[in-house]
């Protein structure tokens, strides 16, 4: 069930608000779990028993990190410094085991389910190579909906309770609602336990200005899916799918519509979900904080699918780097190294993990650690060049921050995304080669006009998506520059208000790419 | 604070204001003729629109299987009496619905024809709920359906009032000389086994059959013959339905030699769809259950109705039995 | 305190951190920042800071990055 079909926002999503609202507070929490649960098995069916397996496999573990920590609280008073630490240090032995085979268990669905057929290929490749004529099985899994969200979110509940951040819930319905809650689950925003679980298990009442903002927020949404990023993809999966035909400059073309369709898309769900939420009075993280104002490679991804970053810096880096191995590394570089190098070489160990990690979580394939190693690879270079390029700056006298420098390095940071999309777009890593070699070879500024029109998009759908575009850019320069759009706009006189939002409502029924001679296009974020 | 009340009287007056909006968007970006070039989706089922107001006397609603095995230039011939096919492919019961809706705008019908194999379109439940709102929505706010056109439409246009012009010579039929025979066994074997009308197909075609009441028009339920589509589970589901709602059902999958029915030579696409001999010899049998139940004009010696006869002669051309 | 101060410096040089309110918040410190910033706190005062320290609460300034390394001192 798409966000953005009928089926959710006006039957489901409806039905459920209207049931949500009718319920006594203290029955509220059901509702939304048995809605979640509902809209899990319209989509996946019978692989819903990954998601409560994960669930009870989290659940029980807490359980009993629970018990550890009590019998440790009662068995630790009256003891010796010396016994207290021994016993200490056995504890922490039996936690681990239970975190170790926790994520075991999760992460063993995960990877079966998602990368066994990579795993598989991978396997046979180098058999080959060997000169052996294996005959692996092809297998190939259906993926359980939202599994490689949903997984991150228990994987960071158990970690935190074993961490000792909060303690493990005792309600099971509780941890099953985190985990499963419908706006989040095919998505995002990954979730943390201690920000959400009690505000969808409380329940709230209705509230009129709260249920207007869910409901703009959704608009809001629909608008960047279905009249930008639905265009877009007109000529996108064209141009990527027989990139041959095309020239370079039709090409560029498709990595920069690419890049503003994945965004309106993913900010757009983002936008569907979070007002979803809102209208039962649940605050989710944000996702994305005008992603395209970075200065930096690494600023970018600070303000893109903000909450999967979040969830490698807190589990991925952090804990690589200060685990004892790693302190023990960093320690013998700063005796051994300069200063600076130093303190970046262990930097660039943790990040390499958490980069990895960010490319194979978004697929099983070379292309995606590719993808990860990309971003990756330029952020080393930033790092290792920021003494150099400081100085620079330095000795030619040009200040760093001033207004046309910033704009370069904005300039330069989104054409260095836009390689990237490309790369996350194409078929294989060698079609982008391809289509990259094409954009300097046979750049034809002449017949670009032209040529753009012969894929499916006509001079109106440019006209709408650059209309759109431009209404999206300056929203986002208006936040950038601190202004709260939603705020002042509420300030307003009815008039305009009702202007702003029945134009915005009316421009998605009339301009949305719908209907006959479009196919709805799935969420593309929807598929990790 | 706000009062409820004025909360509740800004929510009724903004959705009113968006349904406004909605309506005058849907009036005008609807197509203004119902041609290919006009816009309009599937100009063949949509003719009756251009026939003179109140000529049409048996309306046929219903999906490929209609359009492909009911001939009215056969009934014209043979009877007089004046027919349209609406049908649309995989239309379910929801659209059929709808589609009346359109004839009742226009046209008169004395008798109205469901074909009933639209009662098991395949969808899940859940598609199937979408496909009644957005049909639905589709049909009572034409901008859902027509919001596209606003690439092609002249200013000038926009508030024009619809004139339709399409003229579709064969009245919905459409025409096949293919042939293509079915040479399997037979699928009509008796069982008393039933086949399940979906909930949501039921409710559309109860409004269906009530809207046709009101208006004291004669509502049939006809299954054309398929080989591949129908069965006796079908049949006995249909008919029990039927019954208890009192309409006659006239299956013709049953008892085929009544009209001299052959799966060797009557279907374009080996037992799926009849061609124009196939939809001939059902039409003609129709036709005589259509004199002898209704009291029908004969229409043929009329002179209001003299296009029909040339009609019929660009069929035949057409048409090779 | 000084010898907070001090190593703040050296790790990020040419901010007041006895004035700065928002390390954070104004992107002052960011993640490698942090770790660096744990090695070396770790050492100086022998402390073990874990995961569970990094959070923007404990990083805020100067003075709450202080008030942390007491409390873990104390441990």
């Amino acid at each position: 069930m798409s966000y953005t079909s009928y089926n959710y926002l006006l039957l489901f999503l409806g039905s459920v608000l209207i049931i949500y609202t009718a319920m006594p507070q203290k029955l509220k929490w059901l509702v939304l779990l048995i809605s979640s649960y509902v809209f899990y098995l319209i989509s996946s069916g019978r692989l819903v028993v990954f998601l409560v397996l994960t669930t009870a496999a989290v659940y029980f573990a807490g359980i009993f990190l629970n018990k550890i920590n009590d019998s440790f609280a009662i068995a630790k008073k009256g003891l010796e410094k010396a016994d207290k630490k021994l016993l200490k240090a056995n504890i922490a032995w039996q936690k681990r085991a239970v975190v170790a085979v926790t994520l075991f268990i999760i992460f063993g669905f995960l990877l079966v389910l998602k990368y066994s057929g990579f795993f598989i290929s991978s396997a046979q490749t180098v058999l080959k190579l060997l000169h052996l004529k294996p005959k692996l099985p092809f297998v190939k899994f259906i993926l359980p909906l939202g599994i490689s969200y949903y997984t991150l979110q228990a994987a960071g509940y158990i970690i935190d309770v074993y961490r000792g951040k909060y303690r493990a819930s005792e309600n099971f319905a509780k941890v099953a609602l985190f985990l499963s809650f419908f706006p989040q689950i095919v998505e995002g925003p990954i979730g943390r336990f201690d920000l959400l679980a009690d505000q969808l298990y409380c329940g709230h009442s209705f509230d009129y200005d709260r249920f207007t903002q869910g409901i703009q927020r959704i608009v809001w949404g629909l608008f960047k899916k279905m009249v930008i990023a639905d265009r877009a993809n007109i000529l996108v999966s064209e141009v990527f799918g027989n990139y041959n035909k095309y020239s370079g400059g039709v090409i560029l073309l498709a990595g920069i519509l690419y890049t503003v369709q994945i965004y309106a898309e993913f900010s757009g769900c983002m936008d569907i979900v979070i007002g979803s939420a809102q209208l039962f009075g649940v605050e989710m993280s944000e996702n994305f904080e005008q992603p395209f104002f970075s200065k930096s490679v690494n600023e970018f991804w600070r303000r893109w699918h903000i909450t999967l970053g979040a969830w490698l810096r807190d589990y991925v880096f952090y804990s690589v780097s200060l685990s004892k191995p790693f302190m023990k590394l960093s320690r013998y570089t700063k005796e051994h190294m300069s200063e600076q190098l130093g303190a970046l070489v262990p930097a660039s160990f943790a990040l390499f993990f958490t980069w990895f990690g960010i490319g194979f979580w978004h697929g099983a394939g070379v292309k995606y650690i590719i993808y990860g190693l990309y971003y990756y690879a330029i952020m080393m270079v930033g790092m290792y060049s920021e003494p150099l390029v400081a100085k620079a700056f330095q000795t030619l006298k040009i200040n760093r921050n001033s207004l046309l420098t910033e704009s370069l390095r904005i300039i330069r940071t989104t054409a260095l995304v836009v390689v990237g999309m490309m790369l996350f777009r194409a078929e294989t890593v060698k079609i982008w080669a391809g289509m990259m070699v094409k954009i300097f070879i046979s750049f034809s500024a002449a017949t670009l006009l032209k040529d753009s029109l012969s894929c499916g998009m006509d001079k109106h759908d440019f006209l709408i998506v650059a209309l759109g575009v431009a209404v999206i850019f300056a929203v986002s320069l208006l936040k950038e520059k601190g202004v709260k759009i939603r705020e002042s706009l509420a300030k307003q006189k009815l008039p305009v208000r009702w202007a702003v939002y029945a134009c915005l409502a009316l421009s998605v029924i009339i301009f949305g790419a719908y209907g006959i001679g479009y196919d709805a296009v799935d969420f593309i974020y929807g598929q990790f | 604070m706000k009062s409820g009340l004025k909360k509740l009287i800004r929510v009724f007056g903004f959705t009113a204001l968006l349904i406004a909006l909605v309506i005058s968007s849907s009036y005008m970006l609807a197509p203004k003729d119902n041609t290919k070039e006009g816009g309009i989706v599937n100009p063949s089922a949509n003719g009756f629109f251009s026939e003179p107001k109140g000529t049409i006397d048996i309306s046929v609603i219903g999906n490929s299987d209609a359009y492909s095995g009911f001939s009215p230039m056969e009934l014209w011939n043979g009877y007089g009496y004046t027919a349209y096919v609406s049908g649309e492919g995989s239309q379910t019961v929801a659209q059929a619905y709808s589609m009346l809706s359109k004839v009742l705008k226009v046209q008169t019908p004395k008798v109205v024809i469901l074909e009933t194999d639209g009662f098991f379109t395949k969808s899940k439940v859940v598609e199937n709920a979408a496909k009644i709102v957005n049909a639905s929505l589709g049909s009572s706010f034409s901008v859902f359906q027509y919001h596209d056109r606003w690439k092609k439409v002249k200013i000038g246009e926009l508030f024009k009032k619809p004139h339709y012009t399409g003229h579709c010579a064969p009245k919905g039929q459409w025409l096949s000389n293919d042939v293509k025979g079915y040479n399997g066994k037979e699928y009509m074997k008796k069982t008393d086994k039933s086949a399940e009308i979906p909930l949501g197909t039921k409710h559309s075609a109860e409004a269906f059959v009530k809207t046709c009441r009101d208006k004291n028009i004669g509502v049939l339920f006809l299954e054309l013959p398929s080989q591949s589509s129908w069965n006796y589970k079908k049949h006995n589901a249909v008919k029990k339905y039927a019954d208890e709602l009192g309409v006659t059902f006239i299956d013709m999958n049953i008892d085929r030699e009544r009209f001299d029915f052959n799966w060797k030579t009557d279907t374009r696409d080996g037992g799926n769809h009849l061609n124009s001999k196939g939809a001939r010899k059902c039409t003609l049998f129709l036709g005589k259950y259509l004199e002898e139940k209704y009291n029908l004009t004969d229409h043929r010696k009329d002179k209001k109705y003299s296009r029909w006869n040339e009609d019929f002669k660009d069929y035949s051309k057409n048409a090779k039995i | 305190m000084e010898q907070l101060i001090k190593i703040l410096e050296e790790i990020k040089p040419g901010v007041d951190y006895k004035t700065e309110t928002d390390l954070i918040g104004n992107k002052i410190l960011d993640s490698l920042k942090i770790v660096q910033l744990v090695g070396e706190l770790n050492d100086e005062f022998d402390i073990e800071i874990t995961p569970i320290d990094i959070v923007p609460e404990n990083f805020k300034n100067a003075e709450t990055i202080y008030a942390m390394i007491k409390r873990l001192e104390d441990e």
